[in-house]
């Protein structure tokens, strides 16, 4: 079964139609890369799968519960899905340690111990136990990211998302993070990526959904997608624009 | 065009809010006037209350009015009305007086409103005033006279008045007086007894037109006064009873007329005015110009009211902080009318003065039924309207924070209340700490203002003080000086914590 599927999602901002009917699924270990031109609606669509924004319209099935239905518990299913955002949003009024600490012990309702070992274990897989004291201000965009991403995964997700997670950071730590996101993908960890790194698209999503104009324009796997021979017009302009 | 239209009707329909609002309370205060007195039944009842020692007398009086009620160095009131007050009170087998310091112009609305059943405070007995409340047999014979620096040679009469600037304490008899028959007077309005005088021999004025007997008290006291021509008025001074405790007056007016057979009236005239009535103008007695006595004799009243003061900036400082909150967090919230309710405060208590709603509060509620005293009255309206400018505070720091803070929270899956109080709240509270210790030090200033409902903070203290000595610049310079380390610590505080919380910036 589908670990999430969405059915036909629409959003609305005013008067602009940023999403005009999205149907999605992913399955279980999946990844998968968002893709496609800038103001498109991949951020929004992403952030209409853990409800930041509430559709407008259609259904988001998350591990068999409809997220729109009132009387789910929001926040539970929410804890089940990691989001990393391009602005890396850390808690800039806790070190690095309590921020992978905090959620665990808030939402989980772990120990104080228990959230911190597991805090710590998980910041020694993205190299950053040296700066587990830092506050955010301390940090540089390559290492908030990855502690960002432990947070994330220290409340063991069964999906991730991610949207743009390297686009604001430096050229030469941009590979530091997506070494971090390799590792996760390996491990089974089921993705949903919004990237501009056609790179990691290719070596890693097992498909490459294309956001075009609020519709899903495009769905298949990566070599496909990037093969010469595809013919779908928006992406070929698309391609021939970032490659 | 269409945003016109809508101003419009947010306009009008605010306007008719206010009427409704206006109307609905005069309409109540209308019905709370016309009630019948109660009989006299209950204010025997009352009187037996008082008698019992269950009661306590409560004597309204502006302690501002030497020799009739002004306060000593250790703060206790004294002069002609509390000693004769207490002794009509023994005769009467009345248990317990409590006087209670208040603005002279307080006394009348504070006996409507139930806060005080005697004012003592050498009140005229005028037809206008026998409106409001009830007056005792004269107790003493008085009568409006002019004042004039001892240098002055052309102020001679009520005359020589005319276009002359004459000092007249507020809500007094000489005001009224004046304006009918030498209305070419200049009216100089003060608030207490001790600056009609100080305003004199200032040059401010020219002349003071009051009551012979404090006048010449002060011309015993401190000199550089002269009495000019005849006493203006015959007046008679009465001691005022709320409208429905008949019973109190009339036990008042036997144990008066006790006094003055057994001889116990004469010997308090004798000990307050004896010395006046004989005296012939002394000279003026030297006077430094900063007397450091003026503070150290007065350190016990002094203290008290510094504690006092302190007392009142904790406590409003906490409601001030608590009424911030509650509308910070209306007004950022999702819901409309609460929304509403928290610009609605803010419009309201920024859009009105302090002192308007602190007497609507002290003087206006008890209309309404709700009495309080005025300690909380003080500090109500001092959080009330502090809270006002800390809900702007703290909605403005709340905004402030990045919405990708709230959104990392949320997205793990906790509650909005939780990123509020884990994430949210601490980052605001460290950008609401500058104009949070700014607004602090404004309610410090404030909280002189509270003096106007008769608490005996630093400030009262230091005006009951100069009544006395005379000395405003001494105690002026001091209370300011107190004031300034007040708010100097209160800066220092937030600074410091702002510092020692602002590590992770
Ligand atoms: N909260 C909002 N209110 C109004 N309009 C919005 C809002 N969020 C997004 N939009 C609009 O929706 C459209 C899609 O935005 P979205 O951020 O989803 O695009 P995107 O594909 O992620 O683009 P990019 O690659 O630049 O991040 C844009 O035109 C954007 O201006
Ligand atoms: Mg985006």
């Amino acid at each position: 079964m589908a670990l999430l599927s969405t059915t036909a999602i629409t959003k609305t901002f005013g008067t602009l139609n940023v999403l005009k009917g999205i149907d999605f699924t992913i399955e279980p270990g999946e990844v998968v890369a968002v893709i496609g031109p800038s103001g498109g609606g991949k951020s929004t669509f992403l952030r209409c799968l853990n409800l930041l924004e509430i559709p407008s319209s259609g259904h988001v099935v998350f591990d068999g519960e409809d997220l729109l239905n009132p009387n789910v518990d929001l926040n539970r299913l929410r804890s089940r899905m990691g989001m990393v955002f391009q602005q890396f949003n850390l808690f800039h009024n806790l070190t690095a340690l309590r921020n992978v600490m905090l959620p665990q012990m808030n939402v989980l309702g772990k120990s104080k111990a228990d959230a911190e070992a597991h805090a710590m274990e998980l910041l020694e897989k993205v190299g950053m136990t040296h700066r587990a004291g830092a506050y955010p201000s301390q940090l540089s965009g390559g290492q908030k990211q990855r502690i960002a991403i432990a947070r994330a995964v220290a409340m063991n997700p069964k999906l991730m998302l991610f949207d743009e997670p390297t686009s604001a950071l430096d050229p030469e730590v941009v590979n530091d993070v997506l070494d971090v996101m390799t590792d996760l993908a390996q491990q089974g960890m089921t993705m949903i990526v919004v990237t501009h790194e056609m790179g990691f698209a290719r070596k890693v999503a097992d498909r490459v959904v294309f956001v075009d104009g609020g519709v899903i324009a495009a769905d298949m796997p990566p070599e496909k997608f990037f093969a010469d021979d595809n013919t779908h017009p928006r992406v070929r302009e698309f391609l021939n624009k970032v490659l | 065009m269409k945003t016109i239209f809508t101003r419009r009707r947010f306009w009008a329909f605010l306007f008719a809010l206010v009427l409704l609002g206006i109307t609905g309370v005069t309409a109540q205060a209308a019905t709370a006037a016309t009630t019948p007195a109660p009989t006299p039944a209950v204010t025997s009842e009352k009187l037996a209350a008082l008698q019992s020692g269950n009661l306590t007398l409560r004597v309204g009086t502006d302690a501002t009015f030497p020799p009739f009620e002004f306060t000593d160095a250790n703060g206790d009131k004294m002069g002609f009305d509390i000693d004769l007050v207490r002794a009509l009170a023994k005769q009467t087998g009345i248990k317990n007086v409590q006087f209670i310091q208040m603005p002279f112009g307080n006394i009348v609305p504070a006996l409507q409103a139930n806060q005080i059943d005697v004012g003592a405070s050498a009140i005229y007995i005028s037809a206008e005033r026998a409106k409001a409340v009830d007056f005792s047999d004269v107790y003493y014979p008085g009568g409006l006279s002019i004042f004039v620096s001892d240098k002055n040679t052309n102020v001679k009469s009520l005359a020589d008045l005319a276009g002359k600037k004459v000092a007249v304490q507020v809500g007094t008899k000489s005001v009224e007086w004046l304006s009918q028959n030498q209305p070419k007077a200049q009216l100089v309005q003060v608030q207490t007894n001790d600056q009609m005088f100080s305003s004199v021999k200032l040059g401010q004025a020219d002349a003071v037109v009051t009551g012979q007997p404090g006048g010449r008290y002060f011309i015993v006291q401190q000199g550089g006064l002269k009495q000019v021509g005849e006493r203006l008025t015959n007046e008679n001074y009465g001691y005022a009873f709320q409208k429905p405790d008949t019973a109190i007056k009339d036990s008042f007016n036997s144990a008066l007329s006790d006094l003055k057979a057994n001889g116990g009236y004469d010997k308090l005239t004798a000990k307050w005015f004896g010395h006046v009535a004989t005296a012939a103008p002394v000279s003026a007695k030297a006077h430094g110009l900063i007397n450091i006595s003026s503070i150290t004799n007065s350190a016990v009243p002094l203290w008290n009211g510094f504690v006092t003061t302190m007392e009142i900036i904790g406590m409003s400082l906490v409601l001030s902080l608590c009424f911030g909150m509650l509308g910070g967090f209306a007004k950022l919230s999702k819901i409309t009318p609460i929304r509403w309710l928290g610009t609605a405060y803010v419009s309201v208590i920024r859009g009105t003065p302090f002192i308007v709603q602190l007497f609507l509060i002290y003087f206006g509620l008890p209309q309404l039924g709700l009495q309080l005293q005025p300690l909380v009255a003080g500090v109500f309206a001092l959080g009330l309207y502090s809270g006002s400018y800390v809900t702007e505070i703290v909605r403005g720091a709340i905004q402030s924070v990045d919405k990708g803070q709230m959104e990392a929270a949320r997205s793990c899956g906790m509650s909005s209340g939780s990123a509020l109080r884990h994430i949210i709240v601490p980052q605001a509270f460290l950008r609401m700490l500058p104009p949070l210790g700014n607004e602090f030090v404004s309610l410090t200033k404030n909280s002189a203002l509270v003096s106007f409902v008769t608490i005996s903070e630093l400030f009262l203290v230091g005006q009951t003080i100069i009544s006395r000595t005379f000395d405003a610049l001494t105690v002026y310079i001091f209370i300011g000086l107190v004031y300034y380390v007040i708010t100097n610590i209160i800066g220092f505080i937030a600074n410091t914590l702002e510092k020692k919380m602002a590590v992770y910036l």
